[in-house]
C-alpha cells in the first residue's frame, strides 16, 4: 500500500468511527428529569484567525414552553487579529431541522452535515458580516467517553472529542475572505440530562503550531458548580491519529496561578449585562504537570484574550457563562521513552456564574 | 404623543409576570412599592408594578429607546452613558441601587420569555423610528 492510500484509508477509518459514534441523540421528552442538552462544538486554529462553532439544541425546560418543544442555538465566535467578533443566534424551531441518529442539522440560515467522509458546516450570521464554509476532515480517531457521573441522582453526561481534523474552505469576516487550506480543526459532542446550574468546567485543546507535530492535547476537568467536587480529571494525547495517552485524577496536576479580569465581547449580545466582569475567577495561567510511571510532561497555558457565551438557566434566575479563552499550550517531556515539545495555540473554556 | 415605548414595556413585564415570576416577584421586592418615571424623546410615563400607584416617581430615568437598546446589547456601557448625558438618572442613592437591581431582574425575566427576541426586536425598530415621527 502506498503513503498516499494508507492516509487515505486512515481518513476513511477515522470518519467512519466520527460518523457511527458523533451522531445527534436528542431528546426524549421525559417529564421531571433535567432537559436533554447536547452541542457539536468545532474550532479551527489558523495563523492569527480562530474560529469557533457551536451548534446545541437543548430540550425547552421555560415553564411556558410546550413539552418536547426544543431551543435551537447557533454560537459562531471569530478571533482576528487578537480582536473577537461573533453572535449567537436563537433560531426559530419551524426554521430548524436536527435529524436524531445522524449528524445532520439545518438552523436557519446555518446547516451542519457530515458526507463523503467530512463534516461540511455553513454559517452566515444575520446581524454580523461572518460567513462560514468549511469541510473537516477527521485525521483522527475520536474517544468517547460514556456515563461520566455527575452529582448524585443526576443523569450522566456523554461526550465524544476529535482533537485533529483537516479544514478546507473560507471564513468571510467584514468582507474579507480567509481561506482555509488544510489547516487543523478540533470537535467534541457532549450530550445528556443535565443542567448548567449544577456543573463547572475547564475543558480546553490545542493544535499545535506546525502541522507536521504530531500531537494533540485536551484536557478536561468537569466539576460540581462550586468546584468542590471533582467528576472527572484528564489529559488526553493523542499521537497522529491514535489516542495515544490518557492520564487521569492524581496523575494530572493542573495550578491556576494569577487572575485575569473576565472583559471581552459577549454573546448573544442581548445578553450583556448578565455577563459579571468582577467576581470572576479566571485563571491567567495553568501550570500543568502530568506523572505515570516513566512518562513526565510539564507546561502551561498563557492565556491571551477571551470571548463569553452567557447562558441563562432555565430552571432558575442564575446565568452561566462560558468564557472562551484563546491563550498557548505548551508542554515538554517524555512519554513512552519519546521526548515530546509541544507548543500550539490553544482554547480553554472556564465556566463562572454571570449576574 | 406616541405610546409605543410604555405599550412594549407593558407587554414586557406582562411577559415576565406570565412566564418568569421569580423575576416579577424580585423586582416587585426590590422596587417595594416605588414608582419609576421613564422619559424618552416624545413619550414620558409612570412605571409601577403595583396595582395602585399613588406616590410619586421614587426614580426618574431620562433617556432614548435607542440607548437603552445600546444598553442591551453591550453596546454601551451605563457608566459611559452617563458621562454622554445619554442617560440621567434622579434618586436617592437607594432608589438607584434598587431600581438597577429590579431592570437586571427585569432583564433575566424577559430573557426567558418565549417572546424575547421578539420583544427586542420591537425594541429596535422603536429605537430607529425615534426622533423620526
Amino acid at each position: 500500500m502506498s503513503s498516499a492510500s494508507a492516509t487515505s484509508a486512515m481518513s476513511a477509518s477515522c470518519a467512519r468511527h466520527v460518523e457511527r459514534a458523533g451522531f445527534f441523540r436528542r431528546s426524549g421528552g421525559r417529564p421531571g428529569e433535567a432537559p436533554h442538552r447536547e452541542w457539536l462544538h468545532f474550532s479551527l486554529a489558523q495563523d492569527d484567525l480562530t474560529l469557533l462553532v457551536n451548534f446545541s439544541v437543548v430540550e425547552d425546560g421555560r415553564p411556558a414552553a410546550q413539552p418536547g418543544h426544543e431551543r435551537h442555538r447557533v454560537v459562531v465566535l471569530v478571533r482576528k487579529s487578537g480582536v473577537w467578533e461573533g453572535d449567537a443566534e436563537e433560531l426559530p424551531p419551524e426554521q430548524c431541522f436536527v435529524a436524531g441518529g445522524a449528524i445532520y442539522a439545518a438552523m436557519g440560515a446555518h446547516s451542519l452535515d457530515f458526507v463523503e467522509d467530512r463534516f461540511r458546516l455553513h454559517l452566515k450570521l444575520a446581524r454580523r458580516p461572518i460567513e462560514v464554509l468549511l469541510e473537516l476532515a477527521p485525521v483522527s480517531h475520536p474517544v468517547v467517553v460514556n456515563n461520566v457521573r455527575l452529582e448524585p441522582g443526576s443523569a450522566p453526561i456523554h461526550w465524544l472529542v476529535v482533537p485533529r481534523l483537516r479544514a478546507d474552505g473560507w471564513v468571510d469576516i467584514d468582507g474579507s475572505r480567509h481561506e482555509v487550506r488544510g489547516r487543523l480543526a478540533y470537535h467534541d459532542h457532549n450530550w445528556g440530562r443535565f443542567s448548567h446550574s449544577g456543573l463547572s468546567w475547564y475543558w480546553g485543546h490545542a493544535a499545535p503550531m506546525r502541522a507536521v507535530d504530531p500531537f494533540s492535547v485536551v484536557y478536561a476537568r468537569l466539576l460540581s458548580r462550586n468546584q468542590g467536587v471533582c467528576y472527572m480529571h484528564s489529559l488526553m494525547l493523542w499521537r497522529n491519529e491514535t489516542p495515544w495517552r490518557v492520564y487521569r485524577d492524581t496523575e494530572v496536576r493542573v495550578e491556576p496561578v494569577g487572575r485575569r479580569r473576565a472583559t471581552g465581547v459577549v454573546v448573544p449580545r442581548s445578553a450583556s449585562l448578565l455577563a459579571a466582569e468582577v467576581g470572576v475567577d479566571l485563571p491567567a495561567r495553568l501550570q500543568i504537570e502530568v506523572r505515570r510511571g516513566g512518562d513526565r510532561l510539564e507546561g502551561s497555558f498563557e492565556s491571551v484574550d477571551l470571548a463569553r457565551i452567557v447562558v441563562p438557566h432555565d430552571e432558575d434566575l442564575g446565568t452561566t457563562v462560558i468564557h472562551e479563552v484563546f491563550g498557548v499550550l505548551r508542554l515538554r517531556g517524555c512519554v513512552a521513552g519519546e521526548l515530546i515539545e509541544f507548543a500550539g495555540e490553544a482554547v480553554f473554556e472556564f465556566l463562572g456564574a454571570g449576574r | 404623543m406616541s405610546a409605543a415605548a410604555q405599550q412594549l414595556l407593558e407587554e414586557a413585564l406582562g411577559c415576565v409576570e406570565r412566564e418568569c415570576a421569580a423575576a416579577f416577584a424580585g423586582m416587585r421586592a426590590a422596587l417595594a412599592g416605588r414608582c419609576v418615571q421613564l422619559s424618552l424623546p416624545g413619550e414620558s410615563f409612570i412605571v409601577s408594578l403595583e396595582a395602585l400607584a399613588v406616590q410619586e416617581p421614587a426614580l426618574r430615568i431620562e433617556t432614548s429607546a435607542r440607548v437603552i437598546h445600546q444598553l442591551v446589547m453591550g453596546e454601551l456601557d451605563v457608566l459611559e452613558a452617563i458621562r454622554m448625558d445619554r442617560l440621567k438618572l434622579t434618586g436617592s442613592t437607594a432608589s438607584l441601587a434598587d431600581g438597577f437591581d429590579a431592570a437586571l431582574l427585569f432583564l433575566k425575566g424577559v430573557t426567558r420569555c418565549l417572546s424575547a427576541d421578539a420583544l427586542l426586536r420591537r425594541l429596535e425598530q422603536l429605537s430607529y423610528s425615534e426622533g423620526m415621527s
